[in-house]
């Protein structure tokens, strides 16, 4: 009887444990994480193709010709050799710097794919994704890679982009890219710039991960943000307590079954009461109003709000 | 000559005839009354009293026919039996033989009615165990206390009320309609005045006469089957024990009262509708033919005292009904609860890190 009790409780707090961090997870319930603001160019059923369905991003596929970086002077300077993270608009400190280039080398030694992070004031206008691939082609990273995601950062125009190359493809779809994009935009958009990075890195190894066991993220396979486990312990421990003092206190109502009597129905002689009068007179009416709530909608966070599209092996936008 | 005043069921302000409208007309809130609805409400507003119900006891003209000194020959026996004075049978300690002291079954505590026990006593027992099966929160040592052993057949005196009840009610009555336009949401409430009459006839409410047993328990066993009532007869004393009532049948009618007055404005209640808002402004009743009467029902009964609280438990004797309060154990409450609330947060907190937390 116990075990039935209990399994008939975990059930329970099982169901209510599901449906509140249903609630407090992005994206559990409806996957689509950027509904309303992608653009029409690559709609989300791109991402539902097979993998490696999509055109792989190679240096000369993707976007307009592009111009060789190396005839002009190059497109970002770094003096400070083999670095995943170029910061020259400063958005970093040298210590959230080496971190973010510490795990990004991590990740590439792993997977063997260069997560990059690209920060400048002005890339100098155009597509910013057509920009990065000739940044990655001219390779001020000096890490000889031919696989790798990039995340670039302008912040004169608030451009931002996440722009994919070889193989890295497979794992950062159209769908990857835009479900990286909806989180990093929210930090960026709060100028969060380290939150932002830093998020990337992360997920771009989640993904990465995910991708390297035979079932990148997709449509199909939706990437859930992860809540932290603090959250799921104290969500669990309420909805028990909920649950087990719901059961507890049934098994103490059921101690005491003495019920007062309100009425006396039972001795009522059926079918003795009639009605002897009956009358509904109107007498007044009084009319009030209230002030409509105002709605803030379409002012966004002062920066316009974001956008975002997609293209066969990038995502861009504004922040 | 006497003058009204009327004032406006709205804003209370005095109202003026308006020969235009032929309607009573309030200055301050705007809103106009037809002459008759002002008379209805006026009515309503006035009479707020609320008169008595009254039943004749046809006991109360009998003699009183006791014994003084209160000591009794048993019959089978010829011992002398020393009772209490609201006894009305007992066991006789000498020869075992049950009593049935007539000088006070009769005369003015003699009942009316009677129900006889039909639940015996190893059924009785039964159902008290039965109750107390499979309560994990019922102290272990209670189970195995001696009221098992002190349960006793016990006619409860009921004092029962007959009446052709006239019940009248108005009621304050609202129905709402909202919309809105761009700027503001709007409620218009239309305010009503209904007016409910009705007659009802209730047959032995009972109400119990005993200080002895609580009333909460003598009302839950409820309801008894009349079809079973019997004239009173001493003959269906013998084996139980019997006291006479101690609570008079005008205390008792305090709450039959309560009882009556409750089932009428449900009763009445139920026919009106369309309403949203429904509050009682008067309530009136009458009663015609009432009548009370006097009755035993049995009871089976166990007491206990357990962690120096009294415990009462009853099962109707007529219908097996079971009903009472039974300790509750502390220490397995918290022990269930904090037990559950672990094994519950740990399991969950399982599935929810494999879910969500980022591990699948």
């Amino acid at each position: 009887m116990i075990s039935r009790m209990a399994m008939s409780l975990a059930s329970c707090t099982v169901a209510v444990l599901v449906l509140s961090l249903a609630c407090v997870t992005p994206g559990f319930a409806a996957e689509s994480p950027l509904r309303g603001s992608v653009d029409g160019a690559v709609p989300l059923a791109e991402a539902a193709q097979p993998i490696g369905a999509e055109e792989p991003a190679t240096l000369e596929s993707v976007g307009e010709p592009i111009p060789d970086g190396t005839a002009d002077s190059p497109l970002l300077e770094n003096t400070s050799g083999r670095a995943c993270v170029i910061d020259q608009a400063e958005l970093l400190d040298a210590e959230e710097k080496a971190r973010l280039d510490e795990a990004c080398r991590k990740i590439y030694d792993t997977y063997g794919v260069l997560v990059a992070v690209v920060t400048v004031n002005d890339f100098g206008g155009g597509d910013i994704m057509d920009w990065q691939i000739r940044v990655f082609k001219e390779d001020p990273f000096e890490m000889r890679a031919q696989d790798g995601v990039m995340l670039a950062v302008s912040t004169s125009e608030r451009d931002w982009g996440i722009q994919t190359f070889g193989g890295a493809q497979r794992a950062f779809n159209t769908y990857g890219r835009e479900r990286i994009g909806g989180i990093v935009v929210e930090s960026l958009s709060d100028e969060d710039y380290y939150g932002a990075f830093d998020d990337f890195v992360k997920l771009s190894e989640r993904f990465l991960k995910e991708a390297e066991k035979g079932k990148p993220y997709s449509s199909e396979h939706p990437y859930r943000k992860s809540v932290p486990i603090w959250i799921i312990v104290a969500i669990s421990f309420v909805a028990s307590l909920v649950v087990s003092l719901g059961i507890v206190s049934s098994w103490k109502k059921s101690m005491n079954t003495q019920v007062r009597r309100s009425g006396a129905e039972e001795y009522l002689k059926p079918g003795s009461f009639h009605l002897t009068r009956s009358s509904d007179v109107f007498l007044y009416h009084t009319v009030s109003r209230t002030p409509k709530p105002k709605s803030n909608s379409g002012s966004g966070n002062g920066n316009g709000g974001s956008s975002m599209h997609s293209t066969s092996s990038g995502t861009s936008g504004k922040f | 000559m006497d003058f009204v005043e009327y004032k406006c069921p709205c804003c209370g302000a005095a109202l003026k005839f308006s020969s235009g409208a032929q309607k009573l007309k309030c200055d301050s809130c705007g809103n106009k009354y037809d002459v008759a609805a002002l008379e209805e409400w006026r009515e309503a507003e006035q009479d707020t009293s609320e008169p008595e119900l009254h039943w004749e006891y046809q006991k109360e003209a009998q003699g009183a026919k006791r014994t003084a000194d209160g000591k009794y020959v048993c019959p089978s026996c010829a011992a002398e039996i020393e009772v209490d004075e609201d006894t009305v049978s007992t066991k006789c300690p000498y020869c075992d033989n049950v009593v049935v002291i007539k000088a006070t079954a009769s005369g003015e505590f003699e009942p009316d009615f009677m129900i006889p026990f039909q639940v015996e006593a190893g059924d009785a027992r039964q159902r008290l165990e039965n109750f107390c099966r499979g309560k994990r929160l019922l102290p272990r040592d209670f189970k195995n206390r001696s009221y098992l052993k002190n349960m006793k057949g016990y006619y409860v005196p009921y004092w029962l009320f007959d009446c052709d009840a006239r019940a009248d009610m108005s009621f304050r009555a609202t129905r709402t309609r909202t919309w809105s336009d761009s700027e503001y949401n709007y409620v218009d409430t239309s305010h009503y005045l209904v007016h409910r009459g009705g007659e009802m006839e209730f047959y032995h409410v009972p109400v119990d006469g005993s200080t002895e047993m609580d009333d909460k328990t003598t009302e839950s066993i409820e309801p008894f089957d009349y079809g079973g009532i019997k004239d009173f007869n001493p003959a269906y004393l013998a084996g139980y024990e019997t006291d006479k009532y101690d609570v008079d049948a005008r205390k008792a009618e305090v709450r039959a009262k309560e009882r009556l007055y409750n089932t009428a404005e449900a009763a009445l209640r139920n026919t009106v509708a369309g309403y949203d808002g429904l509050v009682v402004k008067r309530r009136q009743m009458g009663a015609r033919s009432g009548k009370i009467s006097y009755a035993l029902f049995p009871v089976w009964l166990f007491e206990t005292i357990y962690d120096k609280k009294k415990y009462q438990f009853a099962i109707n004797g007529q219908t097996g009904r079971m009903v009472g309060e039974l300790p509750v154990d502390k220490g397995a409450y918290w022990k269930y609860l904090c037990g559950f609330t672990a094994l519950g947060t740990a399991v969950c907190s399982l599935i929810g890190i494999l879910l969500f937390g980022g591990v699948l």
